[in-house]
Order: structure tokens, then C-alpha cells, then sequence
């Protein structure tokens, strides 16, 4: 029980449901998704679903490293910054299209987590956590001082000039359609990892990372691949976040803060399971926006203070988050009243 | 010369002052095999408990053996609470959890205390200790001295006391300790309990030199990761002669190079120790790759 | 209470609809109130001077309002909370499309700012800065962006002019022997300002230093150390509330000795900074926003605007208004004072810029001190170009008026600052 996390758990049920129904329903939810983001005329709920894409993209992407990888990754704010750094940059010297710097930024941020997965490959749990946070930290100090490139703690501004070629739109509604397209990237990425064997190899690794690295060089190539990824759509999000604040600067894109975020939305969600990662980022952010509207900001810590202690009891008492509280509910309906069929 | 004197003390003595920080950090580690995240924390607990006592009229020197009592208690029914279920959960979950704490303490501070600055100023607050050209400033000195002298306390306490001996016994194996009839989850707790101590107590040192404020926290948790990687994680000694060195080198980078570098020349020198001696210098080769359970 | 403001809303969009076709709504929209949004960091980090700004910039509306309100409509405040710059771009939002606000104004601090305008500028909503100094706000071409205050570029400026114009004769130092340093945080704010002092100081062929360093350090014994040795005359110091005490401290310890110390950063104008050092506070000069100022110095709209100013804060909040305040109050009564009454149409962003940039008002006409000429679009477009920083000093635990000297109520004291052996 204690070292079963809440995939196993999953596993067999996502199995057991056809591959058919599971597509289907997947379809359903992202024609859904597509919709209700083009439709949507409220520029205050088309802002928070923006967020809540965006959150789910990035809290999703961590998944893929701490969540199936069971590699606890504190420096993911560096491939966000990262990945918002490298478009911006690219487009303000060399008037590349961020559509194009957003991929330049994914791949460095790919390659530099390779590299980084490589030289830590020996460090295991909080020797790695501690490493990335000081990678991080690394990070934020090159952008802050490398005043000519970056615009140092001044940091960078996005001019706004409508043009759908170079990522900036006259409507909040486009930015939403490539944060839905993010989105739905990552998390059938994901879906896709967890039936093949790179997932079955990180949940090797999570669980028994001695015997699957005695199995060699595929745990290990797991592991980076799986680093790569993350980092990559990490960085999408980076350019994305970039292109609709229209400004960045190493607090904004490079704090320890970000990093902690997308780890705790992804736990309160449901570690190492598809889609618990998009559910903890709708709590997260619906939460705060909500909490900020009626009390003004009055309590704005209070909204912390909550969110913490609902991470801790997740983390102790209900590993499997959000989802797994659900999933738990409907087996004992179901095994209560004795129907319906289990699946996510 | 008299500069390079000057750089050598003052660099000493925030190195004292680091090692003072790192210490519960590394006892907590090298028993339990936590990493407390929360430790930068409970340093800012402890200031603020030395604040108020101050407010009350304590001196703030005479606040710091309550502080640590107080943090000791803090500890002990956070680790009864919290840390003790997790102990045989995997590490994500024991660094979640750490986390967890310092979100909830960071809230609950800024709910409690507001953002603002709170300074603690005794009267001597500025006595200076002059020799020759060299000058410094006693509440830094105090600082670096108790940092020694508690380093070797608890040093004394493991050693020399029967729950010391259970602490040792634990920390190099636990199943054994458990056999031959010690009381694990009381070791573990008192072992917290020691840590948060010294964390508060280092809180209660730094409040009459630096002001406290709700996020204080985080720059001080990251020093202390530094220091102890630097000088091994678990290793007393360790995290003295870790803070010494990230204190020297602070101080004669930002002199000789800029005052920028300092931090980049630290989380340098910190990364390549993790990449080639994750250890450190003190520490026991290869418990960076213990496993999950240790 | 949603309910209420639903139906507002539908009320506001009945009566633009009638306007739209023609009918003489003007009567009926006479009686709307016109909504402002209030944004500005009520939680966090800059909580603790946004919220003293934001009480500030009220205290215009409740006088607005008790006038009568703007040309008969009164003002409804819709305040938010913006802590981050992503909260702030959240908060603009739901202000602009659910509060149907058509004003923002705000917001202390220019991480927050620059993203706000952002918001302001794609849902063409007039943004209203009063407070936050990065000069980068004005320089990114946007047309919906004011700015009443002074900015970062300027408070090194005005320090600059004040050592040499006004400290160099009173201590006998001549432009070709003194040596200036800067010491500053690396922050945008002390970068900033370091740069444009630098350019200046090349230009004028001083002896200038500058000595950077991160904020949140724990040791600043090495700059002490070297600005000392370098036999610093002036010390000009860019710091927040953290690094300055620390800074002033460890300049008491080592010994450092500097003829004037002024400040140019936000640490050193705070109450903080004499309960923190104590009587060392004493003699230091600050950079900053206005306040108290001589009113012979004002006109008499200016200097009655802020006779109102100081007794309605101190009824209303319980305590003197502080200089953060001021700025919240100054800028925001540019808003209803001097722009809005002249707007037929205050539900378009395109008269109230048109009317904000036909406003022309001399220096001393707010109570600020400043006066009120906005830079067309362009280059720096929508600063406005007759503000000022000015000079104050600790005397005793309290900030006096120094420089410009027009405005000064006070003599300053300490010049040169004495050794620290001798305080």
C-alpha cells in the first residue's frame, strides 16, 4: 500500500476499459475543449481558462518526470523561463517568429535537461531535488547578469502587434486555442506513455529504481527521455506565457515559486495519473481566482494556507489525489449498489 | 593586509553564522535521511519568537535557550503529526510533505504578521570588537561562537548521553536499533525535536543582525542546502566547516571579484560538488544513492 | 450581491445600447456611476505599501464624490488584488470584462504595472499609473497608458542635481576633486538608475563608482569595505528596506565615513529604516515622492487640494498620510480633478486620452508639488513630464523637506555627516 502509488492502482481498470471508448471519450473532451475555447465571449472566463490550460500544461509536463519518473524535479521553472526567454530573444534580435522560437526553445530546454538527467543520473531523491533547485538558482543568476541578452532584471517585453505569423492575436480567445492545443499535447502524451513501454520503464525505475537500473541502458535512456520531454513542454509554456503577458523578467519566469506550483498541482491532482495533474491545476487556479474575487485580497494567504494544508493530506493520507479520492468513491458505489463499470 | 585580515574574520564569522543555520538541517538528515525543506522555516519561527520575546522585554540572548525549547516542542509534535507517517514512504513524499510545511508556514506568517519588517535592536546592537584596524561587530561574533559551541554540544549529546547512543544506533541502522530494543519513533522525534531546536535557536541569534519577514525563509533554507551538500549531508562537523567555506568564499569573491558573483560563484561550487563528490567533503561516500528507505 | 451586479451591468449596457441609436441618454447616463478598477498588491510581498497607495488614490475618489461626483455621475471603486504580475494580469481582466470597469487605476509596483498594461492595452482601457517608477512603462509605444509620478530614471537625476548644485558648495567639494559612488541593489530599479547615473556622470567627467549586489545577501561587509577605501565623499545608495539597514549598519562598524548619504531607493524613505538604525538615521538624505511640502511653494489650488489630502487621511485611516500615500492621491486626483470633468463621454477611452492630453497645468498645481502636461504619443508618450522627485532628510526620527529648494520647509542638519566615532 505505502509504496504503491495510485498508477498501479489505475493501471488495470485503464486497461480493462476498451482502447475504443477510451479514444472516444477522449475525442469528446477535447472537441468539447476546442468549442467552448473559440465560443467562449467573457474575456474574464476566456482569462481563466487560459490559466487553467496553461497551469495544466505545465503541472501535466511535470508529471512526466515526478509523477511517473517518481524524480523529484524542483527546477522546472528554469525550462519555463527558459523556453519564454529563447522566443523572446530570438524574435527581438533576429525577428524569428516565436512559433518557430517556441520550438527553438524546446529543443534547448531538451537538450539541457538530457545533459543535466546525465550528470545526475547516480543522485537519487532529495541529492536530485536539491541539485535542480541549484540548477535553477544557476539559471536565474546567468539571466539576471547577462544584462546585454536578457535586459538583465529589467527583463523583456513582447511588443503588441497583431499578427497571427508572429503568435500575437487581437483576441484572448486564439491565445486559448494554442493553450488548449498545448494542453491537449501534453496530456495525450502522457496517455500515450503511460500504455507503452517508456511508462512501464519510469514506473519501474519509481518503484525499484535498483532492479530496473540493474535491466541498464533502456532505464537510463528511459529516464532522459522522459526528462527531455517534460523539460520541452515546460519551455512551449514558457513562450506561450510569454507571448500573452507581454513581458517577462527573471521573477516572473525564473522563481523557485513556479517550480514548487507545478509540483503541487500535480500531486494535489494525482501523481503518475494522466489526467490528475489538469484536475489539481483547475483547483488551483479556479481556487485562487475565486478566493482573490470575494475577499478582495483581503485574505489572499489564506488561500495558501489552505492550499498547503490540503498538499500535505493529500500527500499523507491520499496519494492518489484528487483522482484517486474520486475513483475511490465510485468503486464503493459501485461495489455498493453493485453496477456500473470503472473506468477514468 | 589589514583589508585582507578584515575579509578573513568577517568571512569567518558568516561562515559561523551559515554553519549555525545548517546544523538541525544536517542532525535531521543524518538520522532520519529527511531534507527538510522546511528548515529556512523554522529559522523564521525562531526570529519570530525571539521578536516578541523582545517586544516583552527579553533580551534577545536571554530569549534564545526559551526559542529553542519552544522549536524542540514544535518539532517533536510535527514530526508526531506529520513527518512520522513518512517515514517509510517514499522520499518524494517526505520532501512533499517538508514542502507542504514551509507553504503553510510562509501563509501563515504573512496572515499573522503581515509582510512587514521586524527588527530586533538591543542596546549593544552595534558594539563593535576592535583589533588594530580590524573591526567587528559583536552580535555577529556571538553568533559564530554559540554556532561552535552548539555544534559541539550536540556533538557531546550524541556522544556522550543514552539517547545520544540511540540516535547514533539509529541513524547507522535502524532495523538493528529496533532490534536490540530501542524505541525508534521516539528516537526519530527527540532527533526532530534537537533539529528544529537548533533551527529556532539560529533564528533567535540572526534577529538582533538581520530583520524577519514572512519569506525570510527561502534564501536561508537555500544557503543551508549549500553548506551541508558542501560539507555532507549528516555530518556535524561537516556543516561547520561547509559554512566556513561558503562564508570565505562569499566574502573574497564579492571583495576581489564583485559582489554579484558571489552567488553564482557559490551555486557553482555547489553544483560541481554534487555532480563530483556528492558527499561532500565530510561526508559518508554513497549516501546520496541510499535507497528509498534508509 | 452578483445578482446586483448583473443587472447594473445589464442597466449599463441598456443605456450605451440607447446611445448607440441616437436617443438623448445623456440624462439617464448622468445617473450611472462611473466605475474605476483599484488595482494594486493588497497581499504579499508589496502589500504593505500597495494598500497604503491604493488608500491614498481613495481618498481623490471621496472627494470627487463628495463634489458631487464627475459632472453629476459619482465614482464606483472596484478594488482587486494583484500580489503577482500573473495575478495582476488575472485581476485586469475580470475587472475589464466583469466589472466593466472603464479606468484602471494603480499599481504601486512596475512588475506588476508592466503587465497590467499589457491587459489595458488589448482591451483598450485607459490604464492610470500612480504609482510604480520602471521607465520601461512608458517606453513600449502603448497609447492607453498615463503616468503621473516620476520615474526610476529620475530619482538618480534629481539626486545627482542635488549633490552637485546644492552639497558641493555647502562642503567644499569642486566637480574635478569629489568622489561620488553608487551603491545599489541589482534589481530593475538599481539597475536602472546606475545606468542613466553612469551616462550622466560620463557626461559631466565626475569621479563616479558604482558597486552592485543582489538584495536578499546577508553580508555587505565587502562594499562597505571597498567604498570606504576608495575615500568616498558622496554616497548615493539605491536599496530596499533589507539591504539598507544592513548596509548603514556595517558603514557604522567598519567605519565608513562618508561627507552625505543620499538614498535613492525605496529603503530609505520607509519608517522602517529610524526604527530599524536608529538616530543614524539622522542626516541621511532620501530621493523620493513628495510630501510636506512648503505651500508657498504650490499654487493656491494645489496647496488647498492638499490641505484636504492630509486632514481627510489622517480622519479617514487614523494616521499621517505617508509619501507612498501621497503618490496614490496625487495621480488619482489628476484623474478626477483635472481630466474627467472634461470628458463628455467618459465611457470612451479615446476622450478620456484626448482630454488627459489637453490638460496643462503648471508646476504646483497638485499637491504633490507636480504639474500636469502629459507627453504626447510617441517616444515616452503618456508620462507626464512635470513630475518630479524631491529631497528630504531624516532630522530626528522625521522626514524634512530639503530640495528643491522652493519647497523646502526645513534647514538640513549634519552637512558634512559627523564621524560615526563621534556620534
Amino acid at each position: 500500500m505505502n509504496t504503491n502509488t495510485i498508477s498501479t492502482r489505475i493501471q488495470p481498470s485503464l486497461q480493462a476499459a476498451s482502447l475504443g471508448r477510451t479514444v472516444t471519450l477522449w475525442v469528446i473532451i477535447v472537441g468539447a475543449l476546442y468549442i467552448t475555447a473559440s465560443r467562449l465571449t467573457d474575456e474574464h472566463l476566456v482569462d481563466l481558462m487560459f490559466q487553467i490550460m496553461l497551469a495544466a500544461s505545465l503541472a501535466g509536463a511535470w508529471n512526466i518526470v515526478g509523477g511517473f519518473g517518481g524524480q523529484i524535479a524542483l527546477g522546472h521553472a528554469a525550462f519555463f523561463g527558459i523556453g519564454a526567454y529563447t522566443s523572446t530573444i530570438l524574435f527581438q534580435h533576429y525577428h524569428l517568429t516565436p512559433w518557430i522560437g517556441m520550438l527553438a526553445g524546446a529543443l534547448f530546454a531538451a537538450l539541457l535537461a538530457t545533459l543535466i538527467g546525465a550528470v545526475t543520473l547516480r543522485l537519487r531523491g532529495p541529492f536530485f531535488a536539491m541539485t535542480t533547485v541549484a540548477f535553477t538558482e544557476l539559471v536565474r543568476i546567468i539571466v539576471k547578469n547577462w544584462d546585454s541578452l536578457t535586459g538583465g532584471t529589467r527583463g523583456l517585453w513582447i511588443p503588441w502587434e497583431p499578427n497571427p505569423w508572429n503568435f500575437s492575436f487581437s483576441d484572448r480567445n486564439s491565445y486559448l486555442l494554442v493553450a488548449v492545443t498545448l494542453a491537449v499535447l501534453v496530456f495525450s502524451t502522457t496517455a500515450i506513455m503511460a500504455k507503452t513501454k517508456l511508462g512501464f520503464l519510469l514506473n519501474a525505475l519509481r518503484e525499484d529504481a535498483d532492479a530496473a537500473r540493474s535491466v541498464g541502458v533502456k532505464a537510463t535512456r528511459a529516464r532522459l527521455i522522459s526528462f527531455a520531454i517534460s523539460a520541452a513542454f515546460v519551455a512551449l509554456g514558457g513562450t506561450l506565457y510569454a507571448q500573452y503577458s507581454l513581458s517577462i523578467d527573471p521573477t516572473s519566469v525564473l522563481s523557485f515559486d513556479i517550480s514548487i506550483q507545478m509540483a503541487l498541482m500535480s500531486a494535489v491532482g494525482g501523481l503518475g495519473t494522466v489526467i490528475g495533474p489538469a484536475l489539481g491545476a483547475i483547483a488551483a487556479v479556479t481556487s485562487s481566482s475565486l478566493l482573490r474575487g470575494w475577499f478582495g485580497g483581503e485574505l489572499g494567504a489564506l488561500h495558501l494556507l489552505l492550499y498547503g494544508v490540503l498538499f500535505i493530506l493529500v500527500m499523507l493520507y491520499a496519494r492518489g489525489g484528487l483522482l484517486g479520492m474520486a475513483i475511490n468513491v465510485k468503486k464503493r458505489l459501485t461495489r455498493r449498489f453493485g453496477q456500473g463499470q470503472s473506468d477514468v | 593586509m589589514d583589508i585582507f585580515l578584515q575579509l578573513l574574520l568577517s568571512g569567518l564569522l558568516l561562515g559561523g553564522v551559515y554553519g549555525l543555520l545548517s546544523l538541525g538541517l544536517t542532525l535531521v538528515f543524518g538520522v532520519t535521511r529527511i531534507v527538510n525543506f522546511a528548515h529556512g522555516e523554522f529559522v523564521m519561527l525562531g526570529m519570530y519568537l525571539t521578536y516578541f520575546l523582545w517586544q516583552l522585554g527579553f533580551d534577545p540572548y536571554l530569549a534564545a535557550p526559551v526559542v529553542f525549547f519552544a522549536c524542540f516542542a514544535v518539532g517533536v509534535v510535527t514530526q508526531h503529526l506529520l513527518l512520522r507517517k513518512t517515514l517509510t514512504m517514499p522520499h518524494l513524499v517526505q520532501v512533499f510533505v517538508t514542502l507542504g510545511i514551509s507553504v503553510v508556514m510562509q501563509a501563515g506568517a504573512q496572515l499573522l504578521f503581515t509582510s512587514n519588517f521586524y527588527f530586533v535592536r538591543p542596546s549593544y546592537g552595534n558594539a563593535m570588537v576592535e583589533i588594530g584596524n580590524i573591526r567587528l561587530p559583536l552580535t555577529t561574533i556571538i553568533a559564530a561562537v554559540l554556532a561552535l559551541i552548539g555544534t559541539a554540544l550536540v556533538h557531546l549529546f550524541l556522544k556522550k548521553t543514552h539517547t545520544g547512543a540511540a540516535i547514533r544506533a539509529t541513524a547507522q541502522d535502524p532495523y538493528a536499533a529496533n532490534v536490540v530494543g530501542i524505541e525508534i519513533k521516539t528516537v526519530y522525534a527527540v532527533t526532530f525535536g534537537v533539529g528544529i531546536g537548533c533551527a529556532g535557536l539560529a533564528g533567535a541569534l540572526l534577529a538582533p543582525i538581520y530583520p524577519v519577514y514572512p519569506t525570510v525563509g527561502l534564501a536561508y533554507s537555500l544557503i543551508s542546502f549549500v553548506v551541508v551538500v558542501l560539507g555532507g549531508l549528516g555530518s556535524l562537523p561537516g556543516a561547520l566547516i561547509g559554512g566556513l567555506v561558503v562564508g570565505l568564499l562569499e566574502t573574497f569573491s564579492a571583495y576581489y571579484i564583485s559582489p554579484e558573483a558571489k552567488e553564482a560563484t557559490y551555486f557553482t561550487i555547489f553544483i560541481i560538488v554534487l555532480l563530483l563528490r556528492p558527499a561532500g567533503l565530510l561526508g559518508l561516500r554513497g549516501s546520496e544513492t541510499m535507497g528509498a528507505n534508509h | 450581491m452578483e445578482i446586483d451586479r448583473r443587472t447594473l451591468l445589464q442597466a449599463a449596457g441598456l443605456t450605451l445600447g440607447a446611445a448607440a441609436l441616437g436617443a438623448p441618454a445623456l440624462a439617464q447616463s448622468s445617473r450611472e456611476p462611473l466605475r474605476i478598477g483599484m488595482l494594486f498588491p493588497r497581499t504579499g510581498d508589496l502589500a504593505l505599501l500597495g494598500i497604503a497607495q491604493a488608500n491614498g488614490a481613495l481618498i481623490a475618489i471621496d472627494m470627487a464624490n463628495d463634489a458631487g461626483g464627475i459632472n453629476g455621475r459619482k465614482i464606483e471603486v472596484v478594488n482587486a488584488d494583484a500580489p503577482t504580475p500573473n495575478a495582476a494580469v488575472s485581476e485586469a481582466t475580470r475587472l475589464i470584462s466583469s466589472e466593466n470597469v472603464k479606468i484602471l487605476v494603480g499599481s504601486y509596483a512596475s512588475a506588476i504595472a508592466s503587465s497590467v498594461v499589457g491587459v489595458a492595452e488589448r482591451s483598450d482601457i485607459i490604464h492610470w499609473e500612480v504609482g510604480a517608477i520602471a521607465d520601461s512603462l512608458t517606453q513600449r509605444g502603448f497609447k492607453n497608458v498615463f503616468r503621473t509620478c516620476a520615474t526610476a530614471g529620475q530619482t538618480g537625476q534629481v539626486g545627482f542635481d542635488f549633490a552637485l548644485n546644492y552639497l558641493f558648495p555647502k562642503l567644499s567639494l569642486t566637480e574635478k576633486t569629489a568622489k561620488i559612488a553608487l551603491v545599489h541593489e541589482d534589481s530593475e530599479f538599481g539597475s536602472t538608475v546606475a545606468k542613466s547615473l553612469t551616462a550622466r556622470a560620463n557626461e559631466l567627467g565626475l569621479s563616479f563608482a558604482t558597486y552592485a549586489y543582489a538584495k536578499d545577501t546577508n553580508d555587505l561587509s565587502p562594499v562597505v569595505l571597498k567604498v570606504r577605501d576608495a575615500g568616498t565623499d558622496v554616497l548615493l545608495s539605491v536599496q530596499y528596506i533589507n539591504d539598507a539597514v544592513l548596509f548603514w549598519r556595517q558603514a557604522r562598524q567598519l567605519g565608513l565615513n562618508v561627507k552625505a548619504h543620499i538614498g535613492l531607493g525605496a529603503g530609505h524613505f520607509q519608517d522602517s529604516f529610524p526604527k530599524a538604525v536608529g538616530a543614524d538615521a539622522d542626516g541621511v538624505f532620501i530621493s523620493g515622492p513628495p510630501l510636506d511640502l512648503n505651500p508657498a511653494g504650490l499654487t493656491s489650488e494645489g496647496a488647498a487640494l492638499a490641505e484636504q489630502f492630509y486632514s481627510r487621511y489622517q480622519k479617514k485611516f487614523g494616521e499621517k498620510a505617508s509619501s507612498v500615500a501621497m503618490l496614490g492621491f496625487a495621480g488619482t486626483i489628476m484623474l478626477t480633478h483635472f481630466v474627467l470633468p472634461n470628458v463628455k463621454d467618459p465611457d470612451s477611452s479615446e476622450a478620456i486620452r484626448a482630454a488627459a492630453l489637453a490638460v496643462d497645468k503648471p508646476v504646483g498645481s497638485t499637491p504633490a508639488g507636480w504639474g500636469v502636461k502629459f507627453n504626447p504619443p510617441g517616444p515616452n508618450g503618456g508620462q507626464n513630464e512635470r513630475s518630479f522627485w524631491i529631497i528630504r532628510q531624516w532630522q530626528s526620527g522625521v522626514l524634512q523637506t530639503i530640495y528643491p529648494e522652493q519647497l523646502a520647509a526645513v534647514k538640513p542638519i549634519m552637512l558634512p555627516l559627523p564621524e560615526w566615532a563621534n556620534r
